[in-house]
């Protein structure tokens, strides 16, 4: 107990160092108010009291049980916490009976600090207790679902880890969804977050650095890693990115993301987010950095480089070489996904020769009487289909059907009938809509959809020549992309043999030897012994 | 915290070199050598890879000297602020001069072959603008962008080995050694003017991660741009002789053209010349850089930003407004860049190096004999 005070103490003044910031910048409201919040608790108990509810603004959702002593008036014990943030069984079962047999049993003819220690040492049947000497630090605790304890004649309270509440159980992963590996996704708790990947790393070396950001909502972030394995540096780097933001919200994890991104203005992620334990802790185990943010399931992890959001966790659950098909796939398919309209405006505009001859008169044909350019024609499709994504995310389910009936029938087959588009530009567009779902990373595959619109409208006005140039400033800008230092482009340029084992192949696990040495930490990259190719023992030489 | 900031490996940097000869010579140099040593045009550009190579040890040697500053900030502490400012100068102008050259060359073939509507003027500012954006990126990124396109390239130009192997005919390359000599000189004289520009090394040499192999480094990037010329020049003599070639205007393009496999892979030219655009991308990246480098280190420039857009646009107008017409344009690469690329890549540094070498004797002391 008296280590994880001491642990905890620690932790708690940088807690409360926020808070103070927060108390300060807050409102004008007021200095008198944060000079009290400063100054150490009163041994009243009611003052005590007094204090956090005219912080609070007597706010209705907080609650107050007090004891009194047998046969008299006096409060002796109060508990203060917040309604719904606290495990109430908890505190009814592990807090309020024990306490109450305590003053029947022993109370009388203890000194303050007797019936303190008491308390604190046995009477508290919580894992987290810890002491607080200033309303400051009290409030702090109240706000993430603590109960506090305060007893009559001391001028320390004690906070009792109870933070419960409702949550959402774990449940299979929406967004990234797997044929076979683990069913398990993040939820909005970061305690059930942490326990998702400490039952996947069971490793003394992992480890867990809690801060609270934002001033308002003071939220708990959590820096995962394993000691020895992620670069010191870059821990290092991350950690500094965190301490300097200074914001009064953090709600999701995306905003820590942009406020330590390497490149604020690009359209492509240099941060991978999952909602997949397994995917984190493959991650940590490889190097990276992971930070989980109460209140989203979706994790962060740093650094990453380009190819890996064409890799799916399933990569490492199915066999290599169906694995290495179909990453190979993912790539094909980004491309499509970014180039095909475009090709085929430039094509169809100024190179036409590049067709054969029965394609091109098969197109010719199908687009006599279309009334608009093969640019103004893909545009308007693709804009069509983009309102029809984006209507299909925010609709609600019941009548998800029925927009599908109007996108496929109305606005794709009625509009070739009526002319006004060509039925090749439905196939084009239709397809480049499909490849964009490959992709695994819903943050890559949007940056495919904007960089699209860019090459449509290169590929209209200089052909392909003016698409080579956009896939030019591309590779420049990526080339030019850094994630927390490690080049994006990493292992294709700077060029990482070591990487290259799972890159466009997935080699199997028994050839993978290293950890990615741009990531991970330079001593300590082997992660299997030699010769693991397996042997089994009636496997003879047929020559 | 960036792994090797701002510093390339020895690969990058011979792709740097390589891609900063063959993009353009890869257009010019079968015209010129097999129209004037027809079938042994290939032998004339191998016969060039020795003096290349040559070129190479003496880029090398000068690079080695280099303790790790910049080519300008050594020959400062050397040969002294004078040279060092006249020879940056020289160096800047050679570098805005083939940046030029590049635009115009890449212009005018896409005027003549794709775009023939498109105006002159956005044909040229869309490359330069590509280029200030990658120069001020830095080499590190140019680097970078070098070895992919580099790995493009050589993977079409097998692609392309491939499938014009219906296409090729072994007689065309025989009698083999029926040029006379003076023709095999003529012939080779551009390669050699090309495979000067790998003193590039000089401007790589303080950002390379292992400076001491700047000397293999020219030496593999002379070399990877020998063999591909080589390549080029017998792929087009293979498929169209020794005569027709020399009166061709984009014979290795012409080459790609004839590709057919039954009636859908016809016309893949415009994929090979898309690659090419890219090379060509890649080299006028790295003579924009080239410039802005040599002007603001040798007039020891802080602030090159603003430089590097002034630069951009006189290169810019230099190619618009330099060569009237094509056939100027033409006349001027055959006659007038070979004569300039070997002056200001091999008499320049031939003339420091001596220099280097003069100063560094020690000083006769007073009753020594001479």
């Amino acid at each position: 107990m008296k280590l994880w005070n001491v642990l905890f103490r620690r932790k708690r003044d940088q807690g409360s160092s926020q808070q103070r910031k927060a108390v300060k910048q807050d409102g004008r409201s007021g200095k008198a108010v944060s000079r009290d919040l400063e100054e150490g608790l009163s041994k009243d108990v009611d003052e005590n009291l007094r204090t956090i509810v005219a912080e609070l603004g007597g706010s209705d959702d907080l609650t107050i049980r007090k004891i009194d002593a047998a046969g008299t008036d006096s409060v002796v014990v109060a508990f203060i916490y917040i309604d719904n943030l606290v495990d109430s069984a908890m505190v009814n079962q592990m807090l309020l009976h024990p306490l109450m047999s305590e003053i029947g049993e022993s109370r009388s003819g203890k000194s303050s600090e007797e019936w303190y220690r008491t308390v604190r040492d046995r009477v508290l049947a919580v894992g987290r207790v810890h002491e607080m000497r200033t309303p400051e630090e009290a409030l702090a605790c109240i706000l993430e679902g603590q109960t506090i304890v305060f007893l009559q004649g001391s001028a320390a309270a004690l906070a009792a880890d109870t933070s419960g509440g409702d949550k959402r159980a774990v449940e299979e992963p929406g967004s990234q969804t797997v044929i076979r590996g683990p069913k398990e996704s993040f939820t909005e708790s970061i305690k059930t977050n942490l326990s998702l990947i400490r039952r996947r790393i069971k490793s003394p070396r992992l480890r867990v650095e809690r801060k609270t950001l934002g001033k308002l909502t003071q939220t708990q972030i959590a820096l995962v890693y394993l000691q020895g394995i992620a670069k010191a540096s870059i821990v290092e780097e991350v950690r500094r990115r965190i301490d300097r933001i200074d914001t009064d919200s953090i709600l999701e994890s995306a905003y820590i993301e942009e406020f330590i991104q390497d490149a604020p203005i690009t359209p492509f992620p240099t941060i991978e987010n999952t909602e997949r334990p397994d995917a984190a802790a493959a991650g940590i185990l490889e190097g990276q950095i992971a930070i989980i943010v109460d209140g989203t399931p979706f994790a962060l992890l740093a650094p990453v480089s380009f190819v890996r959001f064409f890799q799916s966790s399933e990569d490492f659950y199915q066999r290599y070489d169906i694995a290495t098909f179909l990453r190979l796939i993912r790539y094909v398919a980004f491309f499509v996904s970014m180039l095909l309209p475009a090709m085929f405006i430039a094509i169809t505009t100024f190179h036409q020769e590049m067709l054969p001859t029965p394609l091109l008169i098969s197109l010719a044909a199908q687009r006599e009487g279309v009334p608009f350019p093969a640019i103004v024609e893909a545009l308007l499709m693709e804009i069509t289909f983009e309102v029809l994504r984006e209507a299909g995310v925010r609709m609600p389910k019941v009548i998800g059907p029925a927009i599908s009936i109007v996108g496929a029938l109305v606005l794709g087959q009625s509009a070739v009938q009526a002319g006004l588009i060509s039925a090749a530009i439905v196939i084009v567009v239709s397809f480049t809509a499909i490849a964009s779902f490959v992709i695994p990373a819903i943050n890559m595959s949007i940056a495919a959809r904007l960089i699209r619109f860019v090459m449509m409208i290169l590929g209209g006005t200089l052909g392909l020549f003016g698409i080579m140039s956009g896939l030019m400033v591309l590779l420049i800008h990526l080339a030019s992309l850094r994630s927390f230092g490690v080049p994006y482009l990493t292992p294709l340029a700077p060029f990482v043999w070591t990487n290259w084992k799972d890159t466009f192949v997935r080699m199997p696990h028994w050839v993978m030897k290293k950890r990615p040495p741009t990531i991970a930490d330079g001593s300590n990259l082997v992660r299997q012994g030699d010769d693991q190719m397996p042997k089994p023992p009636g496997r003879k030489s047929k020559f | 915290m960036p792994l090797n900031p701002e510093k390339i490996g020895s690969i990058q940097a011979a792709v740097l070199i390589s891609m900063a000869i063959t993009p353009t010579a890869a257009i010019v140099i079968p015209t010129v050598s097999i129209g004037a040593s027809g079938q042994d045009a290939w032998l004339s550009v191998l016969a060039a890879w020795p003096l290349g190579i040559g070129f190479a040890l003496l880029y090398g040697s000068l690079s080695r000297m280099n303790p790790g500053v910049s080519f300008f900030s050594w020959l400062d502490s050397r040969l002294g602020r004078a040279v060092s400012v006249i020879a940056g100068l020289l160096l800047a102008q050679y570098y805005l001069s083939v940046a030029s050259v590049t635009i115009r060359e890449l212009v005018n073939f896409l005027s003549n072959e794709l775009l023939q509507k498109t105006p002159v003027a956005v044909l040229s500012a869309v490359p330069i603008l590509i280029a200030v954006y990658a120069a001020s990126g830095g080499i590190e990124v140019i680097a970078r962008i070098s070895a992919l396109v580099y790995v493009g390239m050589i993977m079409f130009l097998a692609l392309g080995i491939g499938l014009e192997l219906n296409q090729m005919q072994p007689q065309f390359l025989f009698p083999i050694g029926d040029a006379p000599l003076p023709r095999l000189v003529e012939s080779g004289l551009p390669s050699v003017g090309w495979l000067s520009e790998a003193s590039l090394l000089f401007i790589l040499a303080p950002y390379l991660s292992k400076p001491r192999r700047s000397t293999a480094i020219a030496i593999a990037g002379v070399s990877l741009a020998a063999v591909q010329l080589s390549l080029i020049v017998l792929l087009v003599l293979l498929q169209f002789g020794p005569e027709l070639p020399g009166i061709m205007a984009y014979p290795a393009f012409a080459a790609a053209e004839i590709i057919k496999y039954g009636s859908f892979v016809e016309r893949v030219d415009l994929i090979f010349i898309c690659v090419w655009v890219a090379t060509v991308y890649v080299k006028l990246c790295i003579f924009v850089f080239g410039t802005v480098h040599c002007f603001t280190h040798s007039l020891r420039i802080k602030a090159a930003k603003p430089f590097l857009w002034t630069i951009s646009l006189l290169i810019f107008l230099h190619s618009l407004y330099s060569w009237s017409d094509e056939a100027t344009f033409l006349h001027y690469q055959k006659s007038v860049s070979t004569a300039f690329l070997i002056t200001c890549n091999v008499i320049v540094p031939a003339l420091l190096w001596l220099g280097l070498k003069i100063k560094r004797r020690p000083p006769a002391s007073a009753g020594e004999s001479p």
